[in-house]
């Protein structure tokens, strides 16, 4: 059944790209639908940190909407590399195999999509990261510079209500943020004074958690479990920021558990029809003026790759032959030992303190691509009494529960976020032996780490084991990174944006060089990943900035 | 009368062989039945020697072992390693000249854990302990009682933790 074509514009995914321009594009008064794979959770009763189970579920997302991959071969594991092998000191290596695992592609489904569990890290880019191959020979630049997007930098930051510091020397700002920086926490200060010791600077983060009432929102209280779901609404995850707002503007529709199986490529170069699976396993489409693709960078260049049809016979927008190639993977290490003193590490918001000394894509001796260092007890999951009693704490019987008592609240961790740079063995494609609950075949992730990258990673991890007795700790207790084990909560660069169609997928406004009614909104435009920046800050601020362009096409009748 | 020939009485008897053992492999391998009450005991005294009370309340205080059965109704391969455990456990027990491990006393059975502990990771009772202690742990410190001396203020919500500038306990 094809419903009438009541919307300008349809929106497929409702994370930070789709949210963005749901907002930006309702408020300037366009009908908007957003078809949305995943359900809208309820930070009011769906959320568990008030209960004393709380631990014992992560975000508590429902099995239903868990995408499906498939993954490629993944490399062997070579002995010159075993100091980045993942460790605890109970369990013994995590991978005993000698080829690299895969532990996931973290992707969220929901209103809000991955900020729904995030640590409310709120990032702009290294300026110099978005010029990788003039200035360095990697990757490819971006096709706008860092002073184009500033200004929609600051309208997202004022949406989510960001707390921060105002004087990063490098990130120019037209605008203070809206909100002050959060206070270290108590547990922090060690780690702040370690780094202060090897000569590093520990500065303020700057995060989407409120410090003060905003926006009808309450502060933040502290609790360390963003990633658990923020009950409070403190946390700008895009479910109460960006698509709160544009239901409340009356121009913006939103269906959830809709998954959208396929673009209709028609004549004339326009996506004439998207097709859509509803909550009762209806098949349905609809049109719109404009179709705005945000599912991330394995489900966006997959949506591409799924509509092959005779109008675009390799996928619409994938006339370049570059849909789902470069793809970019998070390339992270954690850390994790025991203060003597005590510290109630358990308190604070996910990650107040960050280190950007090593930002900069020429900053690591030797190695192109940045990093960053930041405090990581959340994302590590070391908050609870579960974690300490199962990976903390040694043994059994008395002895252990004395040992939790002296150990409870004095881990420190510290993670790292490296650059990830394109690589021809890493990318997306359709696998034709899985298919997804609907019979869709499902997306293929390859994944390869190559020499620079292990050697941006060994960087990392030479860094932490310096820094972490530097800040008190007595012994660490566990590393685990991505050289043995395939983990990515961020991913991009499967549909790149550039100026030349030959070697891209969208413009630099998001829009498909071809089709010209088809947007991309998602980490997959991203041609480089930057230093370690959490990136759900500028793909929102690439929603906006893609909204505003089509509003202009719009009032010029060019739609 | 008639004779059976001696290729039937092979086949026959490879047949019953094989249903017998079918039957077998159904039962142990897999469908095991439910955890009995005597692996019930097992279990639990193998538990409250993992998280024995103290000031706070040990493993079967807090119900452990239930939630732990609980888990192993839906999950057979969970609730054989549970059972074959047991087993185990019981049979080291005969060491000690007693049919079951919950007969024991608490220094004997002490003896068993730590064997258990030390034992080859890919070996049963290394498999069985492994895992065991992670269910326990998960179970135990999921719940209110056993947070008391840890100088945890939990669950993280409703209060949060607004002293986190501080140095813990310093503000109440």
């Amino acid at each position: 059944m094809t419903e009438p074509a009541d919307f300008d514009i349809v929106i497929v995914g409702a994370g930070p790209g789709g949210g963005a321009c749901a907002w930006a594009l309702s408020s300037y008064g366009y009908r908007v639908l957003v078809l949305e794979a995943g359900p809208a959770y309820d930070p009011d009763t769906d959320y568990l940190l008030d209960k004393p189970e709380w631990e014992q579920s992560r975000f508590p997302d429902r099995a239903q909407y868990k995408g499906r991959y498939s993954y490629g071969t993944m490399q062997k594991l070579e002995s010159r590399w075993d100091k980045l092998r993942s460790w605890n000191h109970i369990h013994g290596r995590f991978n005993k195999t000698d080829r690299r695992a895969v532990f996931g592609y973290h992707h969220m489904r929901g209103i809000g999509g991955s900020t729904l569990v995030f640590s409310g890290e709120a990032h702009r880019f290294h300026p110099d990261s978005m010029k990788m191959n003039s200035r360095f020979g990697f990757a490819a630049d971006w096709p706008i510079d860092y002073r184009e997007l500033e200004p929609y930098y600051c309208s997202a930051e004022q949406i989510i209500g960001v707390a921060g510091p105002d004087n990063d020397p490098v990130r120019f700002r037209s605008k203070p943020n809206p909100l002050p920086a959060h206070q270290h926490s108590y547990s922090n200060m060690r780690i702040i004074e370690g780094f202060r010791k090897l000569g590093m600077n520990m500065v303020h983060n700057s995060v989407a958690i409120l410090s003060e009432p905003y926006d009808d929102r309450p502060e933040c209280n502290y609790c360390a479990n963003c990633n658990r779901g923020c009950p409070r609404q403190d946390k700008g995850s895009v479910d109460v920021t960006f698509m709160k707002k544009a239901v409340d503007s009356g121009f913006c529709t939103v269906r959830t558990d809709c998954q959208v199986t396929r673009l209709e490529a028609g004549p004339h170069d326009t996506i004439s029809e998207v097709h859509y699976v509803d909550s009762r396993g209806n098949a349905e489409s609809v049109s719109g003026k404009v179709i705005i693709v945000a599912c991330g960078a394995v489900e966006s260049p997959r949506l591409l790759l799924l509509s092959e049809n005779s109008h675009a016979p390799d996928g619409p927008g994938n006339e370049s032959g570059h849909v789902g190639r470069h793809f970019m993977e998070t390339i992270s290490w954690v850390a994790s030992g025991l203060h003597p003193e005590p510290l109630g590490s358990f308190r604070g918001i996910s990650s107040d303190s960050i280190c950007w000394d090593f930002n900069a894509p020429d900053s690591i001796p030797g190695v192109i691509g940045g990093c960053r260092f930041a405090i990581a007890a959340s994302e590590a999951e070391l908050v609870g009494p579960i974690n300490y009693a199962q990976r903390v704490v040694k043994g059994w019987g008395r002895e252990h529960k004395e040992a939790m008592r002296r150990s409870f609240g004095k881990v420190l961790t510290l993670s790292s976020i490296c650059e990830s740079l394109p690589h021809d063995k890493s990318f997306i494609d359709l696998d034709p032996d899985e298919k997804d609950s609907l019979g869709q075949t499902v997306a293929r992730i390859h994944s390869y780490l190559d020499d620079m990258a292990l050697r941006r990673l060994e960087f990392a991890a030479d860094t932490i084991r310096e820094a972490l007795p530097a800040s008190g700790v007595e012994e660490i207790f566990e590393e685990y990174g991505n050289y043995d084990f395939f983990s990515s909560t961020h991913v991009f660069g499967t549909c790149r944006m550039g100026d030349d169609h030959r070697e891209s997928v969208v413009d630099r406004f998001c829009r498909s060089h071809r089709w010209k009614n088809l947007f991309i909104v998602d980490a997959s435009v991203f041609p480089s990943t930057g230093g370690g920046e959490s990136p759900s800050l500028t793909i929102e601020a690439l929603a906006i900035r893609t909204s505003e362009y089509i509003s202009d096409l719009a009032s010029k009748g060019e739609l | 009368m008639n004779k059976i020939s001696r290729r039937l009485f092979l086949k026959l008897s490879l047949g019953a062989g094989l249903l017998a053992s079918s039957g077998y492999i159904f039962k142990t391998v897999l469908w095991p039945s439910q955890v009995t009450p005597d692996e019930t005991k097992t279990l639990s005294a193998y538990l409250d020697t993992l998280i024995p009370p103290d000031v706070t309340p040990g493993a079967v205080q807090l119900n452990v072992p239930e939630m732990i059965i609980s888990k192993s109704r839906t999950d057979r391969k969970y609730r054989r390693l549970i059972k074959k455990g047991c087993r185990w456990l019981d049979t080291q027990a005969g060491d000690f000249k007693t049919d079951t491990f919950a007969s024991l006393g608490g220094e004997t059975r002490q003896e068993i854990v730590k064997i258990a502990s030390e034992a080859e990771r890919s070996s049963l009772p290394g498999i069985f302990f492994k895992q065991i202690r992670l269910d326990a742990f998960f179970y135990y410190y999921g719940t209110a009682e056993s947070w008391e001396g840890l100088g945890y203020d939990g669950p993280p919500q409703p209060l949060g933790f607004p002293d986190y500038t501080y140095p813990p306990g310093e503000i109440t």
